[in-house]
């Protein structure tokens, strides 16, 4: 019952909806008996149109019809007047149930059904839909329906994109059309078709037309999701990008004698390692496929690249992945009795390869070496590669020009739209967009975004998260990019081991109310990363610091272990503390669906009895906890402060991590 | 505002059935499928399932299946995937999926998926990403998704995709709330939310909030409490629902209740029904509102439910592994069953048996890890004087029994019947099970089946992965013993025992290894 007043009926209306439900019963029960003893008389079609015309959506009735049809069909010996008659007929049926019922699937599908019968009166059916499109401009039906009858028709995009121009024109706040214009446009790029074959020329009529919609209500969303779209069209890369690699192309890497990899004596990049290979890490801005010896080479003092095997880090069943990890196989020989090992890390990708094209627009330059301040450390004079310094490749960026005058051109429009929130918004995303263009380090608008979200979140407070979360992965970024900001979130623990030349950095970002990640490109280099006193709800995308051996999450808003799947990624993950955060705090789950589970049919997700550690009882219960910690080889875990950690739990975990020393800072036999 | 009222809410659920001769009630006589649904999952929701005869319901609803296996709406009508689904979600929740013959089932679905991908509702041929959804919900619920072609199907859910990341009914289809579970949905249980853009998708659905808390289902539509099941459930998946005021939307739901009859209508004030009703107090539950049970947002089932059925499945497997009396000690998965036997128990009262059987399995698995093949015996025995129903599943006292040479009772047990019958006699009696996803248990289990040269065989994983390595060097050993090949046998078996898998490993079969050598008296050292 949709939009009808709630109040009891008048004692005269309950006998006459009596009446109408006695015979609208004795109706539907003869049509049955119609339908089960196959008659088709005409009485009995008569019938069935007549419940139809009450009730439309009483599906086995279309159904019975279509038997009908398909009966008189044959009877008629395809005589054309016949079957023009039967056909024209449905049609009569399917307008007074569709007069009854605007938004009924059953009767709208008789429509097509009857259509692909080869009916000949096609072009009425423009007419017609014109007349209810005109009654209800946003029908849904009705739309999916003209979609079809234009196919039918071989009606060209162009003219289908004239009838949505003329339904802007006529009603600008009409969402339907909009999208419609958003399917045909899309096709038209596609097809290069004259008109369309200039991206930069389409794009800028189309912001003129859509900046019309979002300026004349800023309220409406019908130009919102439009305008987004254009932004997407406009800076959207054609091809893969890779974007940062670890260890960076061109990178010397000395090996020395106590299995340390030392990059140019940096301490960013001293990496400890206890098997005999290296790995090498390929960050692409989207997901691709096929990363394999043929199409991404390695050169490096040994002539190891054949051994490299490449691996995706995959959630879910997809196929294709951002990060890619490969495994660099050292020759047999005792590294201690060789002392060090030279070797230059070179990558090498196709230069016309269909899914890459090797550009490292962000940060191309030359080699740059920093000197570091560590406010925790006395050795402040190391030099430092950053791993993001890289490679300096012949396929320079195509002209971005077009692109940098559209949005200046938007930025500039919707610096007057300030005083409502999609101007602020679309101003936000315009203002990110620029940066990601241009071809630095440093994001030159980062403090006007975030003050824009900032007031986003006080002036729409239902979706002040949404905001919050915007404003965390510019902040992020912001943090981490420019060189002095990146060193004074460094730090280096003195303790730890007795060389302590040789501790890797740990990367603070505490306490900076972070409620999401990002950029994780920039730090594939990290091995220590502490985060705790954030706001983090997910750590999506971690996965790709596949160096990552101490993690602190403590004190943030995680609700659940499946909001943790990308540890599964982190094979030399040691550390880690959850300490105080949600875990089993809520009934709701939302990451259950994200992470590979046997709930989602995921690659990985059976259960694995060779690994059976525990008993069946703790395993039902705490089956997030065992999926995603069963492979870890951690030694020291904090869970404490979270709603699940009780005895059991606790003793549980104790099963599932036979490496684990120590559990809460309580040490373990 | 005030609180849910649930006990006027299960009152008005129960009246609806009993006011058949109203015209509403007449006019949605064809969906009364659907309306089982929405109100046992109500009440089931509210804790109060119980005040239903479920057995009157389940031959009611056994009364509409057809032969073709597919479900009507109600009795006499005709079958469609809309009141398929509904069917197999009340079975379910009467934990009653036993009385179905899910194969015919699940035949009817994958028979209406079409060349593209897609699914037709019924053979009519209406194609529409709903029937995407509620196909491979359906499957999933029984088990039964390898019968459909996932990947094609999943393929042409994402040609449905949108610019606003909303989907359509079919390519090219405007973005709609419901839609846009159905087929987020169906990503969800097909593990393939990444072709899912949840920034883009997530703004889309959050902006659906309108000023009074409640949910659109377009934009510039008007709120209805019915996206509240839609919308929510939509964020859930794909983990983005703190973007909206979740407050707000539990007081526009609760402002959509008849507090006086009980029952939930889509605005404020407009009459109530079940459907409404259903996607209220199950929006309640997406919102954590208390003392209601959680829904979960793909399966549109209590969570216990589906938690239910996905432990269950592994009992059914086992049992279906058991039947076929498959002669390769891999499956690896009937490890955990055993155990999993006894979790009912444990968790539903019952005796301490079977707990104690599960213990003495643990004990006679290390026992047998150690060498001691005669004392895992006894502690495999114990077990199953503990818990009878052990015997079904334990295919460890197989093994065990193997090396103590009584073939006899292994086989009764769990079988290498080639040795006890000769290997042509073996393969004959040989059945299929279902597809093992690791090749090297593919090529192994059709040597058994199928004969073929164990060198070959070994060689061909040779410089496959650690764990591949092992396993040929076994099975070829295994296979070669089989065929009184002793000298063979040992070269293959040591070998896999040497490997760094068959070294570290704590794989049952590991072990299993070093005990055969143990019990021929070579050395593996």
């Amino acid at each position: 019952m949709h939009g009808r007043p709630r109040k009891a009926p008048k004692p005269e209306d309950l006998a006459a909806f009596s009446a109408k439900a006695e015979k609208l019963r004795i109706l539907q029960s003869q049509f049955l008996s119609n339908h089960h003893q196959k008659i088709y008389t005409k009485e009995a079609v008569e019938l069935s149109a007549k419940l139809l015309e009450i009730n439309p959506e009483c599906y086995t009735a279309w159904n019975y019809r279509k038997l009908a049809v398909q009966h008189s069909l044959f009877e008629s010996n395809l005589d054309p007047d016949a079957v023009n008659s039967i056909l024209n007929d449905e049609l009569r049926v399917v307008e007074n149930a569709l007069r009854q019922n605007f938004k009924s699937y059953g009767a709208w599908y008789h429509r097509k059904w009857v259509l692909n019968k080869g009916h000949s009166s096609i072009e009425n059916e423009l007419r017609l839909l014109d007349k209810l499109q005109n009654v209800d401009p946003r029908n849904f039906h009705a739309w999916n329906y003209r979609r079809f009858v234009a196919a039918l028709l071989n009606r060209s995009d162009e003219d289908e994109l004239n009838h949505t121009q003329d339904l802007i024109d006529k009603n600008i706040s009409n969402y339907s059309a909009w999208h419609n214009r958003s399917v045909l446009v899309s096709n038209l790029m596609k097809k290069k078709v004259q008109a369309f074959s200039q991206k930069d020329e389409v794009l800028i009529r189309e912001y003129e037309l859509v900046r019309d919609a979002v300026f004349t209500d800023e309220d409406d969303q019908s130009g919102w999701f439009y305008h987004l779209w254009l932004l997407d069209q406009t800076v959207k890369a054609e091809s893969p990008l890779l974007t940062s690699s670890w260890p960076a192309h061109g990178s010397d890497i000395t090996l020395s004698g106590d299995r340390y990899l030392d990059l140019g004596s940096s301490p960013f990049n001293t990496y400890h390692f206890d098997s005999g290979s290296l790995p090498l890490i390929l960050y692409f801005n989207q997901a691709v496929e096929g990363v394999n010896v043929s199409t991404v080479t390695v050169s490096s003092g040994f002539n190891v690249n054949k051994d490299v095997i490449w691996k995706p880090i995959l959630s879910n069943n997809s196929k294709t992945a951002h990060v890619w990890v490969g495994q660099l196989k050292f020759p047999k020989v005792e590294l201690d009795s060789l002392g060090a090992y030279t070797l230059e890390c070179m990558y090498n990708l196709p230069k016309k390869n269909q899914w890459m094209d090797l550009v490292q627009k962000k940060y191309h330059g030359e080699m740059k070496n920093f000197h570091i301040y560590e406010p925790d450390s006395l050795e402040s004079d190391l030099v430092l590669p950053l791993d993001h310094l890289s490679i300096k490749n012949e396929h320079e960026l195509s002209d971005s020009s077009w692109q940098e005058k559209i949005i200046d051109e938007e930025i500039s429009n919707f610096r007057e739209l300030l005083d409502c929130k999609i101007g602020k918004l679309t101003l936000a995303r315009l203002l990110t967009a620029r940066d990601a263009l241009v071809s630095s380090d440093k994001s030159v608008h980062s403090e006007e975004v975030l003050r824009l979200y900032s007031e986003l979140m006080k002036l729409d407070p239902p979706h002040s998260q949404f905001y919050k979360d915007e404003h965390s992965l510019i902040l992020f970024e912001k943090v981490i990019s420019g060189r002095e900001s990146l060193l004074s979130y460094c730090f280096r623990y003195k303790n730890l081991t007795s060389s302590s030349s040789s501790n890797p950095i740990c990367l603070r970002l505490n306490g900076l109310s972070l409620s999401r990640l990002g950029s994780f490109e920039k730090l594939l280099w990290v091995q220590m990363l502490d985060l705790s006193h954030n706001e983090l709800r997910s750590i999506e995308g971690l996965e790709a610091m596949q160096l990552l051996s101490h993690l602190n999450l403590s004190k943030n808003k995680l609700g659940s272990f499946t909001s943790l799947e990308s540890l599964r990624h982190l094979k030399s993950l040691k550390v880690l503390d959850l300490s105080y955060n949600e875990i089993g705090a809520h009934s709701v789950d939302t990451t259950k669906y994200l992470c590979s589970s046997p709930l989602c049919h995921s690659i990985g997700s059976e259960w694995d009895g060779s690994e059976l550690v525990t008993d069946g009882v703790s395993l039902v219960s705490y089956w997030e906890a065992f999926f995603i910690l069963k492979g870890l080889k951690l030694t020291q875990l904090d869970i404490t402060g979270n709603a699940i950690a009780d005895e059991k739990f606790t003793a549980f975990l104790a099963e599932v991590l036979p490496a684990l020393k120590w559990l809460d800072g309580v040490q373990l036999n | 505002m005030g609180e849910l009222v649930v006990d006027k809410h299960v009152k008005y659920i129960l009246s609806v059935e009993k006011r058949k001769d109203s015209f509403e009630s007449v006019v949605l006589e064809h969906l009364r499928m659907n309306g089982a649904y929405w109100g046992l999952t109500t009440l089931d929701l509210l804790g109060k399932l119980g005040a239903l005869d479920s057995n009157e319901v389940i031959q009611w609803i056994m009364k509409c299946q057809h032969e073709s296996g597919g479900f009507a709406g109600n009795i006499g009508h005709d079958p469609h995937l809309l009141y398929t689904l509904s069917a197999v979600q009340v079975l379910a929740l009467f934990d009653k999926l036993n009385v179905l013959d899910a194969d015919k089932v699940a035949n009817y679905i994958s028979g209406l998926q079409n060349e593209d991908g897609s699914f037709s509702g019924d053979e009519w041929g209406e194609v529409d990403t709903r029937f995407s959804y509620l196909a491979i919900c359906c499957l999933s619920i029984l088990h039964r998704l390898d019968k459909m072609n996932v990947e094609k199907a999943v393929n042409y859910i994402a040609s449905c995709k949108n610019v606003d990341g909303g989907f359509g009914c079919t390519p090219g289809g405007e973005s709609h709330a419901g839609q846009i579970f159905c087929c987020v949905g169906a990503l969800a249980i097909t593990g393939s939310l990444h072709h899912v853009d949840k920034d883009l998708l997530g703004w889309w659905l959050c902006e659906r909030q309108v000023k009074s808390g409640g949910l659109n289902g377009r934009p510039e539509k008007l709120p209805d409490v019915c996206y509240s099941w839609w919308v929510l459930s939509s964020l859930i998946m794909i983990d983005r629902v703190h973007w909206i005021d979740k407050d707000k939307l539990v007081k526009f739901i609760l402002n959509c209740q008849d507090t006086e009859n009980g029952g939930i209508s889509d605005r404020p004030e407009d009459a109530v029904d079940v459907f409404h009703t259903y996607f209220g107090v199950a929006g309640l539950s997406l919102l954590e509102y208390p003392g209601l049970k959680a829904i979960d947002p793909a399966h549109a089932l209590p969570v216990d439910v589906v938690n239910r059925i996905f432990f269950q499945k592994y009992t059914n497997i086992s049992s279906r592994i058991h039947n076929l009396q498959n002669p390769l000690p891999t499956l690896t998965r009937r490890l955990f069953l055993p155990s999993v036997s006894g979790i009912w128990d444990a968790l539903t009262g019952g005796n301490n048996n079977p707990r104690e059987a599960v213990m003495a399995i643990r004990r006679g698995m290390l026992l047998f890890r150690q060498g001691d093949v005669l004392g895992s015996l006894v502690e495999f025995d114990k077990a199953i004087e503990l818990d009878t129903r052990q015997k079904a599943y334990l295919w460890q006292r197989g093994l065990s029994l193997y090396y103590v040479d009584r073939f006899e009772e292994g086989a009764e047990q769990f079988p290498n019947r080639s040795q006890l019958y000769g290997v042509d006699e073996a393969r004959k009696r040989f059945l299929e099970v279902g597809r093992d996803p690791r090749p090297v248990m593919r090529e192994a289990l059709s040597m058994f089946k199928d004969g073929g040269d164990p060198e070959k065989f070994a060689t061909a994983f040779s410089n496959g992965q650690e764990n591949e390595y092992f396993y040929a060097s076994l099975y070829a050993g295994l296979y070669h013993e089989a065929q009184k090949e002793p000298e063979a046998a040992k070269v293959q078996i040591i070998a896999a025992c040497r490997s760094p898998y068959g070294q570290r490993s704590d794989d049952y079969m590991a072990s299993l290894a070093k005990v055969h050598c143990l019990c021929r008296n070579w050395s593996s050292d």
